[in-house]
């Protein structure tokens, strides 16, 4: 059933699970790439960008838009979000460009270079036992812990303590259930705050080779971040460096299977690793929208956005704009140029990307060299959530 | 109006306090404080100033009218909503109660707290409730759950969980 306008809400956290909505997509990219939307649950309406051009420009317009508020859709609808200010993501300007570079050491290119190997090297150790093994849930076996040890090792949460940390995360944003309570949501996130809390206290004491210390170390014009500064920015790279990753992983897994062709090219060395970790994270796109709060009255293709207005970012549609990618539903690993919003742009330009390219690069790369098939042994479980899109659950036998 | 000023001056200047307005309505003294970034008590701000306001509003920024000044109108209607937020003002009866209340004070930037009034509705969120963890387990040795924060978020009732979860 193609939706419409009229009879879709955005807000829904089930319906992008359950629906293939590229349809829905393409229709608004074409008769209205810049629409108000007003949910059915009467609260706050928005805007919804759907085309390439609109959202990598809103992107990088900072005359005319601010994160100060809020970056997701549900956030900015209650009101703002509470770690406004106080998280890189939601931060502008010259505090964001300070911020920025404190974190800048450990996810440059380089430092990132330094847990290289040993993510390398966890994740073929994965896909080993995934092969001795047969069959295995590749989002949950292999897609989950590679990001989760990486952000931890640079975080400095001990081994003992991280699966919990993953329990408590991976329910935060989205969940595996259709029924998914604020009470949940809350407690978890209140836990997770109060873990990093007490670890903070602890690296004051007895700094370390971490992020943690580096943060409770770091001074800017004199002064040091405030407290809540710390705790909401650990809180946002266990949750930013995790969940999303995860997601693409997986998600790498299901287009593989339903494209031998590309499979086959992956494994012939016909495509560049490099290239096909482009075309997943396009693929995957596992942040299916920004947004934004515009500051100052502003005119996008025709329509004018006040001051004040949410507009929403769907990279889900972006990413299969005709007039910015040829052949926009192909899933083809050699895609050049492959300019995709997946990690954003502008100057909140994900922190993490070299991260999360030496992930998934680590995984393609072990796929490659050490599987000669994947076949499902099962369908795929989608998560439920109306800003991360992907999947939980990927039965497949490796051989 | 000199003291107004005198007031706002003094304000501006103290390290805890990015920004401030201040205002006379009808024979309150009404001061609006941004707080600089780190923590904010209005208790120690008292102590500290020279002429002290009738009543603080803490705000997370200061609205500015087109003309660059503070934007009274707006500065107002926050107050009124701070105000309908309230619950008429029960004293704190035991001495939980009246930690917890200086403890609300101080993290949530707002003055009498009673017994009766509610962390949520006064603008209490996950980070507060964090600190209220953290400083319960430090000056009472008892770590609460935090789903017993969120379903007792009336002062009271908070009260009365720490002291069974001390008991336990
Ligand atoms: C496939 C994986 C990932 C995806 C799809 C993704 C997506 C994004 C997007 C779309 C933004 C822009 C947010 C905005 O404009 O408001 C962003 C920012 C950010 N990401 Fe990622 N991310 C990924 C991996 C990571 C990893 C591994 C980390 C860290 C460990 C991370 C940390 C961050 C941070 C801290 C920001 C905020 C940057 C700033 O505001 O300057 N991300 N990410």
């Amino acid at each position: 059933m193609t939706r419409t306008l009229d009879d879709i809400d955005l807000t829904d956290r089930v319906l992008h699970s359950t629906e293939d909505l590229s349809e829905f997509w393409r229709d608004l990219r074409h008769t209205k790439p810049v629409h108000w939307h007003q949910p059915a649950d009467g609260g706050t309406g928005f805007w919804v960008l759907t085309a390439y051009e609109h959202i990598s420009a809103v992107y990088r317009d900072t005359k005319h838009f601010t994160s100060e508020r809020g970056n997701v859709m549900d956030a900015l609808r209650a009101g703002g979000d509470s770690a406004a200010k106080r998280m890189l993501s939601l931060t502008d300007g010259r505090r964001h460009t300070d911020v920025r570079s404190i974190l800048m050491k450990t996810f440059s290119k380089r430092g990132v270079e330094q847990v290289g190997e040993r993510i390398r090297g966890i994740t073929r150790g994965l896909v080993e036992q995934a092969l001795e093994r047969g069959t295995c849930d590749f989002a949950m076996d292999v897609a989950a812990p590679i990001p989760l040890m990486a952000i931890c090792d640079l975080l400095g949460v001990p081994e003992e303590d991280r699966w919990r940390i993953f329990d408590l995360t991976s329910s935060m944003v989205a969940s595996e259930t259709p029924e998914h309570t604020q009470k949940d949501a809350w407690r978890n996130k209140n836990e997770v705050l109060f873990y990093f809390a007490n670890m903070a206290e602890g690296r004051r004491v007895e700094p370390r080779d971490d992020i943690v210390s580096l943060l409770t170390g770091a001074q800017i014009s004199g002064s040091g971040l405030t407290e809540d500064e710390i705790i909401f920015n650990c809180y946002s790279l266990i949750l930013g460096g995790g969940e999303t990753t995860r997601m693409s992983i997986g998600g790498a897994v299901v287009a593989l299977v339903q494209h031998p062709d590309q499979w086959r090219a992956l494994k012939n060395g016909d495509v560049s690793v490099d290239s096909a970790v482009e075309e997943v994270l396009r693929w995957t796109t596992p942040s299916m929208h920004m947004a934004r709060t515009a500051v100052a009255d502003v005119e996008i293709g025709g329509s004018s956005i006040r001051a004040g207005d949410i507009v929403t970012l769907w990279n889900v549609s972006a990413n299969r704009d005709e007039k910015a990618f040829e052949l926009p539903d192909a899933f083809n690993l050699a895609r050049s140029p492959n300019k995709h919003v997946t990690l954003g742009g502008g100057s909140h330009f994900c922190l993490g990307a070299h991260l999360a390219r030496l992930e998934i690069n680590s995984v393609l790369t072990s796929l490659r060299d050490l599987v000669s098939e994947i076949e499902p042994v099962g369908e795929p479980r989608r998560i439920y959530s109306n800003f991360l899109g992907g999947v939980c659950h990927v039965p497949v036998a490796l051989r | 109006m000199t003291q107004t000023l005198d007031i706002e001056r003094e304000l501006c200047g103290h390290a805890a306090v990015g920004e401030a307005a201040v205002t006379v309505d009808g024979d309150r003294v009404v001061a609006f404080v941004v707080p600089a970034g780190g923590g904010l008590s209005l208790r120690e701000l008292r102590a500290e100033l020279g002429t002290e306001p009738d009543e603080f509003v803490v705000l997370t920024a200061l609205p500015l009218a087109e003309d660059g000044q503070p934007d009274w109108a707006e500065l107002s209607r926050s107050r009124k909503d701070l105000t309908r937020r309230r619950m008429p003002y029960t004293a704190p009866r035991t001495d939980t109660e009246r930690y917890l209340a200086a403890l609300w004070e101080d993290l949530i930037g707002v003055e009498d707290i009673g017994a009766d009034d509610d962390f949520f509705t006064l603008g209490g969120h996950s980070l507060l409730a964090v600190r209220i963890r953290m400083r319960l387990q430090r000056d009472h040795g008892v770590t609460v759950a935090p789903e017993a924060l969120f379903e007792n978020s009336v002062l009271s009732e908070q009260a009365a969980v720490v002291d069974r979860t001390r008991e336990a």
